[in-house]
């Protein structure tokens, strides 16, 4: 019975953070709203018995949302820290769509024919969680985590090898002029900086996902 | 008392781990003034922490204009909260608050909440220094927190479990340190990064009038110093468990054992810290990510090799 | 009513103190310093961390309101005190203790600052020279829906802050109601061409280990300056060469040993400054200088043995080759802190100061720490050498 308070309230405060993602002003408030709601799920899954999930779903998204902080607060141009913003648009649409994709998928669960256990479950949930997943690949696996991270590392030494502190030519001049050109279409830009920002939100969400999975693919060389 | 086999301790356990914890840090700050009064040649010393816990709790709290009160509180506060929740599951000896069968795991994901909470007391203030602090703590935190994930591989393999109390029983015969010592030495580097000691200070130094800390004063200023002491003693502690063989010793209990060789770990690292100058935070992770962690990947693999050997044998 | 006293009496063992160095007043902040260090206090970065404000020297008349902004920022309880002269450091700062001890005292002007501070409100308009620390962000008005005037909107929205102390409030051109009353940053192109905030924030002039009455006003980029502009605070600089030729051999050593243990305690390497900064103290008490420059000579060869130092240092501010004369050309920061040392060891320093015009190409482009270090290395005061053997200017 306690275990199911607990769930009841993690659940709670699992979907309350992430509507409050899209009520708050702030970028950065919206950011960690976020990674409460994850952490509310990390939380959620230790009461699986996941453990190793549950303790590394807290850290790869605390982790991921301190450097989407970053990103968001960067990306949404003129107004990170405050301005009323309406984060969403073609309402109909997306609340339709939200709507529908969580009645199928509710219907889904509640209807599906679950399997019953065959047998008390024991011994290490995770081991056998990771066997049942990838067994027949596992060398695969052992493999490609370490490529990617040498990708990853690799691309980014590439791509910017000393970073933004290197001396490097500033704007020239005559660009400075054409900046208060561009003065009065100020606003116009903005909305298209927030535009692109949740594009941008999004694939920064992906970039930021990636780099959580190979780290948690390093995370796997744990055991 | 089998190897391996830690006893979670009754309710009064959380209590005493924090008293436990809040003892060791309160040491570790009063070496630090010991060592300033020696070097500054004034008589006495040790005293400093007691007087700055007195002169700010005297104080005033003070707030910024259009400041992010609630991310700022959780800033702030969360510095000492992450070091407590860390200590939760360190075994001290033959008791451990929480046996988490993840317990190393969980360890790295408390010093990962540092990384959040240092950034929103540097972003709740509401002003250009503690923003700048704030942002270049990521800036080194993304740089070690790899060689620091690898570094905590290396005993976890060797132990073939990721229970502290599993780690702390596989270190009997030889203790890790002696033959993963570069696993070591990035874990201590870690450890004062993220618990923000010299030179990882670029979040709080000079150069940006005192960073993180600028606009901080009474209780939140006093959360912030305590929880930076808190965190290096916890990462101390973890240090004997994970590398020095936690309570064994002959003699004497094994939590004395522990605690002992956590305080005079701490001391030691008290001391380094003052020698070192501090590093400009681009800096660190050229370094760290070229050259650390081929080398703790190194470490990893033979480790590796060491340990398939062992059990194959 | 115990306890309080009971924790005044611990406090005041270990007060911070904001030193503030005005017009004239480097003999009377090594004085400060030198107390400071001997009772075990603390220099405190920041006047939010602070319990004393002491002012050395002058303030010219216009700064005066600066001041009172720094004041306006150290939390209860405070005090504050003017340093006229090296004489008289530490019977000023023993009445400050006492003035912190009085725990009533410090409880009803406490009292009295927080009933009046709704009341308290900055006026804006006054760009830049209040000269204030990293308090006064001044920004840029927004270009955004063609410019509505909401100031006085803005000032409303300002006073309800419930007894927390104000930060610096300008008012400059607000179109919106932005929180607190601030506007937000302006924007400008970033190197790589985004467009990125660039917020105005003025360095100085009283900022620890900063050269007196310098103002840097830089514009952020984050935490990169774009373009700075360089001023005196104190209004007469145009008068005194800056760096000035120091009259005597004393006199030169104590004031290269300042520079050197400030550039140093800026780099992080806390116990080569105090070493430094011993050596200046000795000079000051009348130390034979022999002595002293062999002392500098050993830190001079330990400094060059310490390779994270030297990283730390080398390749900022490098100023090119063959410019105008005064400049030290082809130099970085690495090589005029060891030059310094050696001119001071060799007896040759205090040759000029170095032109105020040179900084801002300096500090174009480079990080906010980088930009300190490239000011501590250059011996850029106007402020006369303390006058030790009398014949100082």
């Amino acid at each position: 019975m306690p275990e199911a308070i607990l769930f009841v309230v993690l659940a709670v405060i699992a979907v309350a953070a992430g509507v409050a993602v899209f009520r708050t002003d702030s970028m950065a408030r919206a950011s960690y709203a976020l990674a409460v709601s994850f952490v509310a799920v990390g939380l959620m899954l230790l009461q699986f018995r996941l453990e190793y999930i549950g303790v590394i779903t807290v850290l790869m998204m605390v982790m991921e949302m301190a450097v989407m902080a970053i990103f968001m607060i960067m990306f949404m141009g003129m107004n990170p820290a405050l301005m009323p913003m309406d984060m969403v648009h073609s309402k109909k649409l997306s609340a339709g769509s939200a709507i529908g994709l969580f009645l199928l998928l509710t219907a889904g669960i509640l209807l599906a024919d679950w399997p019953e256990s065959r047998g008390p479950a024991g011994g290490d949930l995770t081991a056998s969680l990771g066997e049942a997943i990838m067994e027949p690949k596992m060398l695969v696996m052992l493999v490609i985590s370490p490529v990617l991270f040498a990708t990853l590392v690799s691309a980014l030494v590439l791509a910017n090898p000393r970073g933004r502190y290197s001396t490097y030519p500033l704007v020239p001049v005559e660009d400075a002029d054409d900046d208060d050109g561009q003065g009065k279409g100020q606003d116009h830009s903005g909305d298209s900086a927030g535009h692109a920002a949740h594009s941008a939100h999004g694939m920064d969400h992906g970039a930021g996902n990636s780099d959580g999975h190979g780290q948690h693919h390093d995370g796997g060389g744990h055991q | 008392m089998t190897p391996g086999a830690v006893q979670q301790l009754p309710a009064w356990g959380p209590l005493a781990a924090l008293a436990a914890l809040a003892v060791v840090a309160l040491s570790g700050a009063m070496v630090n003034d010991v060592l300033a009064a020696r070097f500054s040649g004034r008589r006495g010393g040790g005293f400093a922490p007691i007087a700055e816990a007195a002169r700010l709790l005297r104080q005033r709290r003070r707030s910024t204009v259009a400041a992010d009160e609630l991310l700022r509180r959780v800033g702030v506060a969360g510095l000492t909260v992450a070091a407590a929740l860390k200590v939760a599951v360190l075994p001290v000896g033959a008791w451990v608050v929480s046996d988490l069968a993840v317990g190393l795991v969980w360890f790295n994901a408390m010093d990962v909440l540092v990384w959040a909470f240092v950034w929103l007391a540097g972003w709740g203030q509401n002003s250009v220094f503690p923003l700048v602090g704030g942002y270049r703590f990521l800036a080194l935190a993304l740089a070690y927190e790899l060689p620091l994930m690898f570094a905590l591989t290396a005993p976890a393999v060797a132990a073939g479990s990721l229970r502290m109390g599993d780690i702390v029983a596989a270190q009997e015969g030889l203790w890790f340190v002696v033959w993963m010592p570069v696993a070591f030495v990035v874990f201590l580097a870690a450890v004062l990064a993220f618990s923000l000691q010299r030179p990882f200070t670029a979040p709080m130094s000079a150069d940006i009038t005192g960073g993180v800390t600028s606009e901080l004063s009474g209780v939140d200023r006093f959360l912030v110093l305590t929880g930076r002491y808190s965190l290096l003693s916890a990462g101390a502690g973890f240090a004997v468990a994970l590398f020095l063989g936690g309570g064994s010793g002959p003699l004497l209990p094994d939590w004395l054992w522990f605690l002992g060789k956590t305080v005079v770990l701490l001391w030691l690292l008290v001391a380094l810290r003052r020698r070192i100058p501090q590093l400009r935070p681009e800096q660190l992770m050229a370094p760290a990510w070229v050259v650390g962690l081929p080398v703790i990947l190194l470490q990893v693999l033979v480790v590796a090799v060491v340990t398939i050997n062992g059990r194959s044998s | 009513m115990g306890l309080r006293n009971v924790l005044a009496r611990i406090a005041v063992t270990r007060c911070h103190v904001f030193v503030a160095e005005g017009y004239a007043g480097a003999g009377s902040r090594m004085a400060v310093e030198r107390w400071i260090a001997d009772k075990g206090w603390v220099e405190a970065l920041s006047p939010g961390d602070a319990d004393i404000l002491c002012i050395c020297g002058e303030v010219p008349d216009d700064q005066k309101d600066a001041v009172e902004r720094l004041w306006d920022q150290l939390p209860g309880p405070r005090s504050r005190i003017v340093i006229a002269g090296p004489e008289h450091a530490g019977r000023a700062l023993d009445g400050c203790v006492e003035e912190l001890l009085d725990v009533d005292e410090q409880f009803r002007l406490e009292a009295e600052r927080t009933a009046t501070e709704p009341e308290q409100d900055d006026d804006g308009g006054s760009d830049d020279g209040d000269g204030d620390t990293h308090a006064d962000m001044d920004h840029e008005g927004m270009n955004h829906d063609g410019g509505k005037d909401e100031g006085s909107g803005a000032a409303q929205m300002n006073m309800d802050h419930g007894g927390m102390s104000h930060e610096g409030v300008d008012h400059g051109g607000m179109e919106m109601p932005m929180p607190g009353g601030i506007g937000l940053a302006g924007e400008g192109k970033d190197r790589d061409g985004l467009d990125l905030d660039a917020l105005k924030v003025p360095l100085g002039p009283y900022l620890p280990l900063w050269p007196a009455g310098l103002v840097l006003h830089c514009e952020l980029q984050g935490d990169i300056v774009l373009a700075a502009r360089t001023e005196y605070a104190f209004g007469r600089g145009e008068e005194l060469p800056i760096g000035g030729p120091s009259g005597t051999e004393r006199a030169a050593l104590v004031r290269q040993s300042d520079l050197v243990s400030r550039l140093l305690a800026l780099a992080g390497a806390a116990r080569e400054a105090a070493k430094v900064r011993g050596v200046r103290d000795a000079a000051l008490d009348g130390a034979a200088l022999d002595e002293c420059r062999r002392s500098l000579a050993a830190s001079g060869t330990r400094l060059r043995r310490n390779w994270l130092l030297r990283r730390t240092l080398q390749g900022i501010g490098p100023i090119p080759q063959g410019g105008a004369p005064g400049e030290p050309g082809g130099t970085d920061a690495w090589d005029r802190l060891l030059a310094m040392l050696d001119a001071t060891v060799a007896g040759t320093a205090g040759a000029g100061g170095v032109p105020l015009g040179l900084l801002p190409d300096l500090v174009r482009g480079v990080e906010v720490s980088v930009v300190r270090l490239v000011v501590a290395s250059l011996d850029l005061s106007p402020q006369p050498a303390p006058a030790v053997d009398g014949r100082a200017r």
